[in-house]
């Protein structure tokens, strides 16, 4: 019988070799496991079977998926102890990868949350919060396209609810 | 934006500042729900105003935020920490310190404790350096409480027409160190 100690004293699988990732567009990329596995759900898969040659994907887009790799690849490098590549540096290319179009932000946000990738959840959850700083309810719903479907009671108790932070 | 689920609309917003949560939450009914009613939003604002050393007590955590933000007004003569809760005043002239912002309605406490210096630790009126003062005001029946280490130590009235109440701190002792525990409504 496996003491718990024993159990966490486990060595984790070795992952080395290819893995090829199928994105619902049936686009395909051979990706280095030790990459892919920077997905959460996808070491998941891969620890529960060490022999498989692919893992469809059906809740990611090809352009999605290329990009969550590139994230993935970079950071696998650069989060290294020696990698000589400074924070602020990592700063720097993480704010130029977030640089694209709303559409893409948005899938980029599903992807990270479906492959289960939190750090990259919370760099694209955090641009779309910038995006929203220090404008007027009227100008994030032009900037979203937002319909007001508040009624102007609801806006009242909203005002009141919230009338501290406007003191 | 109307494909995301709710919950990753809440982790955006848990980015955001308490007043832009706010404008957020104007924004249509799908974003009040998301991000004024979201116990995990102001969780995560909470956390980063780093509010979490004060005991939780079963409030909702916009509470804590909202109680949490309340600091002492910067002056010239006095050094006032980063997270403006502490003030240290640097000579033994009187000086004043208020606490922003007031307050306008219902029952507050404010809770502060000095901290010792060195030499005459009681004061005139009984206090030692070290006590916890505590003041209760209710801005409905104008009437305020003080209390001394949790014990009530005087009452008094204070004018109807008054609309709002400032707290505040006096020190007129070099070193006199006070920081501010709470300010909240009760």
């Amino acid at each position: 019988m496996a003491t718990p100690a024993a159990a966490a004293a486990a060595p984790a699988p070795q992952l080395e070799g290819d893995i090829k990732l199928v994105s619902e567009d049936a686009h395909e990329f051979v990706t280095p496991k030790n990459v892919a596995a920077q997905c959460k759900m996808i070491k998941t898969m891969l620890e529960v079977s060490e022999e498989q040659e692919f893992i469809n994907l059906p809740n990611v887009k090809g352009k999605e998926l290329e990009k969550v790799i590139e994230y993935c690849r970079y950071h696998v490098q650069a989060d290294k102890p020696d990698s000589g590549v400074s924070d602020n540096d990592k700063k720097t290319w993480d704010e130029n990868f977030v640089k694209v179009d709303k559409e893409t932000l948005f899938n980029l946000i599903m992807a990270a949350n479906y492959l289960d990738v939190k750090s990259l959840l919370d760099l694209t959850c955090a641009t779309v919060a910038n995006m929203l700083k220090n404008k007027t309810p009227e100008e994030i719903r032009r900037e979203f396209n937002i319909k007001n479907d508040l009624t102007p009671e609801e806006e009242e108790e909203i005002k009141r609810e919230s009338a501290w932070l406007y003191q | 934006m109307e494909t995301v689920p709710p919950e990753i609309l809440s982790v955006i917003c848990g980015f955001l500042s308490p007043l832009d949560v706010a404008n957020v939450s104007r924004v249509c009914r799908a974003f009040y729900q998301v991000a004024w009613k979201s116990e995990y939003v102001w969780h995560q604002i909470a956390l980063r105003l780093e509010l979490l050393t004060n005991p939780k007590k079963g409030k909702p955590w916009m509470t804590i935020v909202r109680d949490g933000r309340y600091h002492f007004i910067p002056r010239p003569e006095v050094n006032i920490s980063p997270d403006g809760k502490t003030v240290t005043f640097p000579s033994s002239n009187s000086c004043t310190v208020l606490v922003h912002p007031p307050v306008r309605s219902g029952v507050w406490k404010a809770g502060a404790w000095y901290g010792p210096v060195s030499g005459g630790d009681r004061t005139d009126s009984g206090w030692m350096a070290g006590d916890e003062v505590a003041i209760e005001l209710d801005m409905d029946t104008h009437r305020a409480r003080l209390l001394q280490n949790g014990e009530q130590a005087g009452d008094f009235n204070f004018p109807e027409d008054w609309s709002e109440c400032w707290f505040g701190m006096c020190g007129f002792e070099e070193g006199l160190v006070c920081h501010l525990r709470s300010l909240c409504e009760i």
